[in-house]
């Protein structure tokens, strides 16, 4: 096979295209992930919610059994599962509801916990440990239980001529050893006084699971870690970890490049092409999965109207245009009422899963649930 | 003592001079002592206007030999009916004339009030520039758009331009503008409109059409030529806080979110307001000689509470501001009046309009996807890019149009943009409504009601806003210490909003580095000026996130409020503003109101920056929207 020939070209790399590439490597396919950046991972930690995929949906065991294998194998385990519910805070003092999180931030549920110190960074204005322990205080008497939030401050010494920022701290965690001592060094004392240490989203996109457990045990307390603004570290470090997982599975990342268009030939799509500079790269396909978030059904021309229970994309008769393209991610919910945009990333997770199993030559066929609206579905 | 009493009912009472501001009133200031009651009874003024001097002789003695003696007499005059007021001891407060209604109209009658030594209190519901003040095109016209129809109208336009680009000029970016001549457009018009310029004394020069394009690369390739006019843009807010400002640095009192409940009579005669804090839910009342319905689309209900009828069409114009500038200059097209004809630079954006339809109220309303389109449509004839450009907000304003009894059911734009004062007095003496007009011509509105306020009052103290800055210039060493402390781009932008307070602000960085942050990057707002607006040392502090937006810009970029917003409440917040419970109800209303304006766009860029919103707060934090709040823990 050519260097730039491969069974799966994925386009889009958060959580959906990721697991999609995973999948079909791991069944021993060649496969290259193109992306513009590290998609849905800049956003958010990979939180998913409780309430949105139904337990009976099809292949949904399946792709979060091998969700959780996977993420364990690159280091960044999540905890929880399907049917569970698990609180964890956020940094506007509320609790987002979850039936799987990665580990950084699993340890804070407020039925599980009883004295928690949140911990804020003197300079970094983007949260505020009052605010947050103030706020949670409230919303645990409503849910009557026994936790108790309070505000702690520690200080960290910023990259000189900046404005502190959890991302930067983050960095700097992963490189300078000192800062690493200087950030345990304030914490120890924290640690003593609190059963679970809340902190802002500064340990490294490196810290994986034994390292954080490491430094829990250094503490002696429990750390829960909080997720600031975009971008954020906690995704930023599974999507590291992700990544270097994918590339030891033998996955070519093209990342950086935003997708120009795709090579179509008698009904089928023959190869993906990139801008990348100086002229654009060519990559040759046997399947291509799209799964470049909900705006970016332009890529597929005018004829596209959706797509069917097979995640293949439709024209207006219900046909798909191609027959080796699938369509994964929160790129099926495509830009309908923003108030119905829950469980993004159990859709991300089913449905990588599903489509790269198609790509990988899978014979089962598990239809996409009803409530996605498949089949016909118009998007703006 | 003849001699002295005739000094003392002399035909002038300068007003105070602007050269020494005036320092806050308290009793402090006051040295010398009548009793309250027998300076308040010295003070009572007869309709022929003579002052009745009874006790006041001991003052007159003292005072009579000092140069600027009429000036001191007025501003005591007024510190001590304010002592008067304060040191009775009783629970209501008093002034002589109340304003109702916080737009450019309200702010600029309050600051000409303040001018000419009459006291006054500002009672608005919202927040300052809350209603047709606020949601314009904020264009200062120059008259071209009038000129054909209401040459009364643009004559006005032609001399208040000039004015407030004199007074305001931090205010107003001097864009000039153009006239543009459009393919279809009818020739004549062109004609018609190049003579009533000349009579009217709008200064305008012909351009051809290479010459336009060369102006403005934006304008279609198949125009035939255009005029130049001295259109400018006018930041809305701006102008409405500096009129409302110096009035307070005056001593007058300006009360926002306080909406009023009642307007009482005693005898035919105007004796007091009641209101209510729409924030903590007090209700208070204020004694006053003469109270003004200036509340704009709100007219008609305010005068209602006095038991007068005044009919108000309310004439709805909705607006959209694309992420960035398609012209450098205001662009018109020169036809007769119609929709989607302006489009106005705006600092980093530009804003196109507007429709007018007929609506039932100043509030509830919406706009409807077929007027967008419409607008965008139109508006491509004039700046083609517009088809393409990213629509950022979508926003609507009501145009309160007096409906004189006369008037038959014409059209939003055939009734007159002149202005109506009414006086009341037959049905309440002291009540006063000032309806229509539009923004270029605040001043002067004010000028009008401030003269028959006078009038009223039986006080002598001419208009003098048409000379006077609302803002004394900037300093330029102030700007050179923010330089050395902030990013050029960020220095420049605090200069020019905050003009003489950079001082401050630069000081504060000085003492505290962290302030130097920039909090909302779209808009250079760096956290000592956020602090400063939030406080309570800020003449008009913001009393909500949308306030600190309107007196900063915060949240008026392509993110909408969805970082800064949340940086502005943890402010707040920390400030001690705001309980965390507070804070958090506050940043909910605030992403409502911002979300509100994006949620009408259809396409383009903007759509993924609201659904970004949407999905970190509704979502990701579980925070606000549809769906969020619930932690429902029963397992499925």
């Amino acid at each position: 096979m050519r260097s730039n020939q491969f069974d799966l070209v994925v386009v889009g790399a958060g959580i959906a295209g990721l697991v999609a590439a995973a999948v079909a490597a791991q069944r021993g396919r060649r496969v290259a992930v193109a992306s513009s950046g590290p998609g849905s991972f800049v956003f958010g930690a990979g939180t998913v919610e409780a309430r949105s995929l139904d337990a009976a949906t099809p292949g949904l065991d399946e792709a979060f059994a091998f969700f959780h294998q996977f993420s364990g194998e690159a280091g960044v385990p999540f905890l929880g599962g399907c049917g569970v519910t698990h609180l964890i805070p956020t940094m506007l003092g509320s609790f987002q509801v979850a039936s799987m999180a990665p580990f950084t931030l699993w340890n804070a549920d407020p039925h599980e916990a009883t004295d928690v110190a949140v911990v804020g960074v003197r300079g970094m204005t983007s949260i505020n440990a009052k605010f947050i322990a103030e706020r949670l205080n409230t919303a645990v008497a409503a849910l009557s239980c026994r936790a108790q939030y309070r505000a702690v401050e520690i200080e960290l010494p910023p990259t000189v001529g900046t404005f502190p920022s959890a991302l930067q701290f983050a960095n700097r965690y992963d490189q300078d050893a000192t800062f690493r001592e200087q950030l345990r060094a304030q914490l120890t004392p924290l640690a003593h006084q609190a059963e679970a240490l809340i902190v802002p989203g500064v340990l490294g996109l490196q810290c994986g699971r034994t390292e954080f457990a490491q430094l829990e045990c250094e503490l002696g307390a429990q750390l829960c870690e909080l997720p600031t603004l975009p971008p954020s570290v906690p995704g930023l470090r599974l999507y590291h970890h992700w990544e270097a997982r994918l590339q030891r599975l033998g996955v070519e990342m093209y990342t950086g490049f935003p997708i120009a268009r795709l090579e179509c030939d008698s009904g089928r799509c023959v190869a993906v092409w990139l801008e990348t500079p100086a002229r654009p790269l060519r990559l040759e396909a046997a399947t291509v999965i799209l799964a470049t978030g909900p705006f970016s059904w332009l890529l597929l021309g005018n004829e596209v109207v959706g797509y069917n229970r097979q995640m293949q994309p439709v024209d207006a008769q219900g046909a798909p245009l191609v027959d080796n393209v699938y369509v994964a991610g929160t790129m099926l919910r495509g830009a309908g009422d923003v108030r119905g945009l829950q469980g993004g990333n159990a859709l991300a997770i089913l449905t990588g899963y599903v489509s790269g199993a198609y790509a990988a030559g899978e014979a089962r066929f598990w239809p996409l649930p009803e409530s996605l609206g498949a089949a016909g579905v118009q998007y703006a | 003592m003849l001699f002295a009493l005739c000094r003392v009912t002399g035909r002038r009472m300068r007003p105070p001079s602007l050269a020494t501001p005036l320092p806050n009133h308290d009793s402090s200031t006051i040295t010398i002592g009548p009793r309250a009651d027998d300076v308040r009874a010295s003070l009572q003024l007869d309709r022929r206007g003579s002052l009745l001097c009874t006790a006041f002789i001991p003052f007159l003695v003292q005072q009579n030999r000092r140069p600027e003696r009429d000036a001191r007499k007025s501003r005591a005059a007024s510190c001590m009916k304010k002592t008067a007021e304060l040191s009775q001891g009783g629970e209501m407060e008093k002034t002589q004339v109340v304003i109702i209604g916080g737009g450019a109209t309200g702010a600029g009658i309050l600051w000409d009030l303040a001018r000419r030594g009459i006291d006054a209190v500002l009672l608005e519901q919202g927040d300052l520039a809350n209603g047709a003040t606020g949601r314009c095109h904020g264009l200062l016209h120059s008259g071209g758009r009038y000129v054909v129809k209401d040459a009364a109208a643009a004559q006005e336009c032609v001399a208040e331009n000039r004015i407030l680009k004199r007074i305001a000029p931090h205010c107003v970016h001097d864009t000039g503008g153009l006239f543009v001549e459009c393919a279809p457009d009818d020739p004549a018009f062109w004609e018609q409109w190049w003579q009533a310029c000349h009579k009217v004394g709008l200064e305008t020069e012909r351009l051809t059409a290479n010459e336009a394009r060369d102006l403005e690369p934006n304008l279609p390739d198949d125009i035939v030529g255009a005029f130049t006019c001295p259109d400018a843009h006018v930041d809305v807010f701006q102008l409405t806080l500096s009129n409302a400002a110096a009035a307070v640095a005056k001593g007058q009192r300006c009360k926002t979110y306080c909406q009023v409940e009642a307007i009482e009579a005693e005898g035919g005669r105007l004796r007091r307001v009641r209101y209510r804090d729409m924030q903590s839910g007090e209700v208070s009342e204020i004694a006053c000689e003469v109270a003004i319905n200036a509340a704009g689309g709100w007219a008609e209900q305010v005068a209602k509470l006095a038991g007068v009828h005044v009919p108000v069409r309310c004439d709805k114009g909705t607006l959209l501001i694309m992420n960035h500038r398609l012209s450098t200059r205001v662009v018109n097209r020169c036809r007769k009046p119609g929709d989607a004809d302006i489009l106005v630079p705006a600092g980093p954006v530009c804003i196109l309009g507007t429709s007018s339809i007929t609506v039932p109220g100043p509030e509830g309303l919406t706009v409807e996807q077929e007027e967008i389109d419409h607008l965008i449509k139109l508006g491509a004839e004039l700046v083609p890019a517009l088809q393409e450009a990213r629509v950022l907000r979508i926003f609507c304003g009501v145009r309160p149009l007096y409906v004189p009894p006369a008037a038959t059911g014409s059209g939003g734009r055939e009734i007159s943009r002149g202005f109506a004062l009414l006086d009341h007095q037959e049905t309440m003496a002291g009540f006063l409504s000032i309806v229509g007009g539009k923004l270029t011509t605040y001043r002067l509105m004010a000028q009008a009601v401030c003269d028959l306020v006078a009038q009223k009052l039986a006080i002598q103290a001419e208009c003098t806003t048409a000379q006077t800055p609302l803002r004394a210039p900037h300093e330029a060493q102030a700007l050179r210490r923010a330089q050395q402390l902030l990013p050029q781009p960020v220095a420049e932008k605090a200069d020019r909003r905050l003009g003489p307070r950079l001082a401050q602000i630069v000081s504060a960085i000085e003492q505290r580095p962290e302030l130097a942050e920039v909090v909302c990057e779209c808009e250079l707002v760096t956290r000592a000026e956020l602090e400063y607006v939030l406080g309570a040392e800020s003449p008009l502090p913001a009393r909500t996130i949308g306030d600190v937006g309107r007196r900063t810009r915060l949240g008026f970029g392509p993110c909408q409020g969805t970082f800064c917003g949340y940086k502005a409440m943890l402010t707040g917040y920390e400030m001690g503003r705001w309980t965390a419970e507070a804070a958090a109800s506050e940043f909910e209303r605030y992403l409502d109101e911002r979300w509100k304006g994006q949620s009408w766009i259809h396409s383009g860029k903007q759509v993924e920056q609201l659904y970004l919103s949407h999905d970190l707060f509704g979502v990701s934090m579980n925070f606000h929207g549809a769906a969020a709040g619930d932690v429902d823990t029963e397992s499925r």
